[in-house]
Order: structure tokens, then C-alpha cells, then sequence
């Protein structure tokens, strides 16, 4: 199965061509222009440079965040415009979920992005023998009470962390769960998303493909904040 | 210094007090401007312009919420966040990715407050009741890196 992946939920844009979990030709670009200018001619001259046209293109798999708002909805408006066009099966892959396969190693893996005002959007996984089994689900979270919450439950913890939220609350991190060790690739490349969607795809219908937010809303959580006022 | 006042007499004034700010500030860095309708915030973000040499290409970011200034030395970013409905809007528009990208000045930046960067420098402008052209600038620093900025902003205004 021939699949194009695509990441633009970051700061990078990348765009990958696998066979299978086989990475035939990846892109990553980091170049200060908004993903909007980039995104098309990059998957252009991929599919290019591998001899390859759209209609080659068995199954897309699209990252769909959390991350950059903008970044998120061009990267999906663009897969959906192709998958309306050309018919081609689609699949959306959380950037956690492509973060944690940087780290390759058995053990507990946390994906953390960061989300400013200390703030992270954070999953917990376990890799056994490459089998990444999610621990704890995507959430909007503040680096402090995540760590804190980590610490009740183990503080012990031999967690490998990934990600530029990783490296931005390093110091917290080890301050709080001192057992802690770091990914040596923080950033979201197009092919782990691609070997997601390998895996992942079951014939969704793409037009179901949303993007994941998981910042909470302002409504939701001045709800939040009555609740709690009240308990 | 956490806290400058400063005082404006004429709208010329307030351009010097700009372009003064403005060579401390680098990218990433974030301004907010507080104070009524007229108070001078626009006018400010005007002087901090011509730093640039881009005063020539402003325009009310009323009805865009932000203009953008390409300059070689940083893009400059004004915000004019008063219409924004709530948060929500904010993030949806990407706005909180502007912060990284270049020197952000957002006027009415205390509506999404929750949004804003941890550290930046607060000012926020005073009319007076007597003089039409006379204003107070109230300069806030949040977080060490502004303190320094106002310490040095306050050095060069005396000399
Ligand atoms: N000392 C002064 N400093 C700045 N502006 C002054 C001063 N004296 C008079 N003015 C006048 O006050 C007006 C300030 O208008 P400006 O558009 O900058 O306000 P604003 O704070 O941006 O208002 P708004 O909230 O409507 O955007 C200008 O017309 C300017 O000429
Ligand atoms: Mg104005």
C-alpha cells in the first residue's frame, strides 16, 4: 500500500511517501514561511521526486493535531480537497501518537507539546516491543499538575519524555521526577505519521477527519471553574 | 524597574517614547496597550513604527484584529483585540502563534489577558481631563528580561 503522510501541526511542515511502514522519499521543512505557501509545492515536488502522482496514492494519513490551530486546518482542508477530487481513502493520526514513536526504546513514553503559559498537551504511552499502548488519553494539561499527578503515582517513574514541550519544562521535569530521561528527537516527522496510518486505517469516511483541539473552551471552562468553586 | 511613568505632552512626544521602547525590543517580545477610546495607543504603536521606517503603512487594525509590518530587524505585529468576541476567537485565528514570530503590540490586550504571553510589558495610557495633548504612560514590566528593558527604556528618555 503506497501512502502519503502529512504534518503541519507544528512548526514543520513535512510530507512523506511510504510503501507500507517503508519510507520511500520524506520532506521535512522548517522554513519560517507559514505552511499555507509551503504545504502544496512540498507535496508536489515529493510526489515528483518519486516518480509518483496523487492518483499512485493508495491511503493519506494527515496529522491532525494538537498543536497549531492554522498549522492543524491547512494540513486537513488540504487531505480533504484531495480526498474529495481523487477519492483517495484518508485516515487522521494524533501528533502525540507521531511524537511517541521518536522514542523507540521499551518503557513509558510521554508526548508533550507545548502549549505556552506552561501549559502542555500531553499523552502517556507504553512501548512494548513496538506496540505503543496509550496510558493516559490527549489532554490540555499544566506542566506543574501534570508532573504533579505523574509523582502521586510513581515517583519513582523511569517516564522518557518527547517533544518541544519536553525540552522547554526539562528542568521542572527533572525536578519533580528526577528518574526521568529524554527523547533525542523532539520533532514531528511526516513518516510517523505514515506508519500510523498504516496501521490505523479502516475505510473512514474523511469528511469525519476533525482536527484535535483539545484546549478547552472559554464557556467550558468557566464551567469548570464554577464546579470546582462550589465543591 | 517594574514600574515607569511616564509623561506625554504632545502626540510627538508619545512617538519619541515609542521609538525609544523600541530599540530594547526584539522578536518575540510582547507590548500591550491599555486606556480608553483615544487614548493614544494607536498613536504609540505609530511611533514605534517609524523605528522601523514603516510608519508610512499603517493602518487600523480595527477591522482585521492584526496588520502585520515586514522590517528586516523583525516583523512587527499590531493587534487590535477589542472586537474579538472571547478567547476562543483568539486561538482561532492562530493568534497566540504570532508571539514567537516577531514583536507583537496589542491594544486592548487585557481582554484575552489568559492568552497573553507569561512575561511582557504592560502600558497603559491616561488621559487628562485639563490638556488634550498631554497624556501618562503607565509602563508595567512583567518577568525579569522587561525589567531590563524598562531600566535601559528610562536611561536612554533622560539623556
Ligand atoms: N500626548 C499624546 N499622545 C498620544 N496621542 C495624543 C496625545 N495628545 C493628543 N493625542 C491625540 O489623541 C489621539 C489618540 O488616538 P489613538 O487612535 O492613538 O487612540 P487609541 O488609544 O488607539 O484608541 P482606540 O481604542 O479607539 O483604538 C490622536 O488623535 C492623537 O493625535
Ligand atoms: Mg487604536
Amino acid at each position: 500500500m503506497r501512502i502519503l503522510s502529512i504534518t503541519t501541526s507544528s512548526e514543520i511542515c513535512g510530507v512523506c511517501i511510504l510503501e507500507d511502514e517503508k519510507i520511500i522519499i520524506e520532506k521535512n521543512l522548517n522554513n519560517g514561511l507559514t505552511h499555507s505557501e509551503t504545504l502544496m509545492p512540498l507535496i508536489k515536488q515529493t510526489l515528483n521526486d518519486a516518480n509518483l502522482t496523487l492518483s499512485n496514492i493508495d491511503l493519506i494519513a494527515i496529522d491532525i493535531g494538537p498543536g497549531s490551530f492554522t498549522g492543524i486546518r491547512i494540513g486537513i482542508a488540504t487531505v480533504k480537497a484531495f480526498a474529495d477530487s481523487l477519492n483517495i481513502p484518508c485516515v487522521g493520526i494524533n501528533s502525540l501518537e507521531g511524537l511517541s514513536l521518536n522514542e523507540t526504546n521499551n518503557g513509558i513514553i510521554c508526548s508533550l507539546i507545548d502549549a505556552r503559559r506552561e501549559n502542555v498537551y500531553c499523552e502517556i504511552f507504553e512501548n512494548i516491543n513496538g506496540n505503543y499502548i496509550v496510558r493516559r488519553k490527549p489532554a490540555f494539561e499544566n506542566i506543574n499538575e501534570l508532573l504533579k499527578e505523574i509523582k502521586q503515582i510513581n515517583p519513582e517513574y523511569n517516564i522518557t519524555f518527547v517533544g518541544d514541550g519536553a525540552i522547554k519544562n526539562k528542568e521542572i521535569i527533572l525536578k519533580i521526577l528526577p528518574n526521568s530521561s529524554f527523547a533525542c528527537n523532539n520533532e514531528l516527522f511526516a513518516h510517523n505519521f505514515g506508519i500510523l496510518g498504516y496501521k490505523n486505517h479502516n475505510n473512514e469516511d474523511y469528511k469525519n477527519i476533525e482536527p484535535l483541539y483539545l484546549r478547552k473552551s472559554e464557556a467550558e471552562q468557566k464551567m469548570e471553574e464554577k464546579l470546582n468553586a462550589n465543591k | 524597574m517594574k514600574n515607569l511613568k511616564l509623561i506625554s505632552n504632545s502626540p510627538i512626544e508619545t512617538t519619541k517614547i515609542a521609538q525609544a521602547l523600541a530599540k530594547f525590543l526584539n522578536i518575540g517580545d510582547t507590548v500591550v496597550l491599555t486606556g480608553e477610546l483615544g487614548a493614544g495607543k494607536t498613536k504609540f504603536t505609530e511611533g514605534f513604527l517609524t523605528y522601523y521606517n514603516l510608519q508610512d503603512e499603517i493602518s487600523s487594525p480595527t477591522f482585521t484584529i492584526v496588520n502585520e509590518y515586514k522590517s528586516p530587524l523583525s516583523t512587527i505585529y499590531h493587534f487590535d483585540v477589542y472586537r474579538l468576541a472571547d478567547l476562543d476567537e483568539f486561538y482561532a485565528i492562530g493568534g497566540d502563534e504570532y508571539f514567537d514570530k516577531g514583536i507583537c503590540l496589542i491594544e486592548w490586550g487585557e481582554q484575552i489577558e489568559d492568552a497573553l504571553p507569561l512575561e511582557l510589558i504592560k502600558i497603559s495610557f491616561e488621559k487628562n481631563s485639563e490638556d488634550d495633548n498631554s497624556r501618562i504612560l503607565n509602563f508595567e514590566a512583567i518577568g525579569n528580561k522587561y525589567e531590563k528593558i524598562l531600566d535601559s527604556l528610562s536611561f536612554e528618555l533622560k539623556n
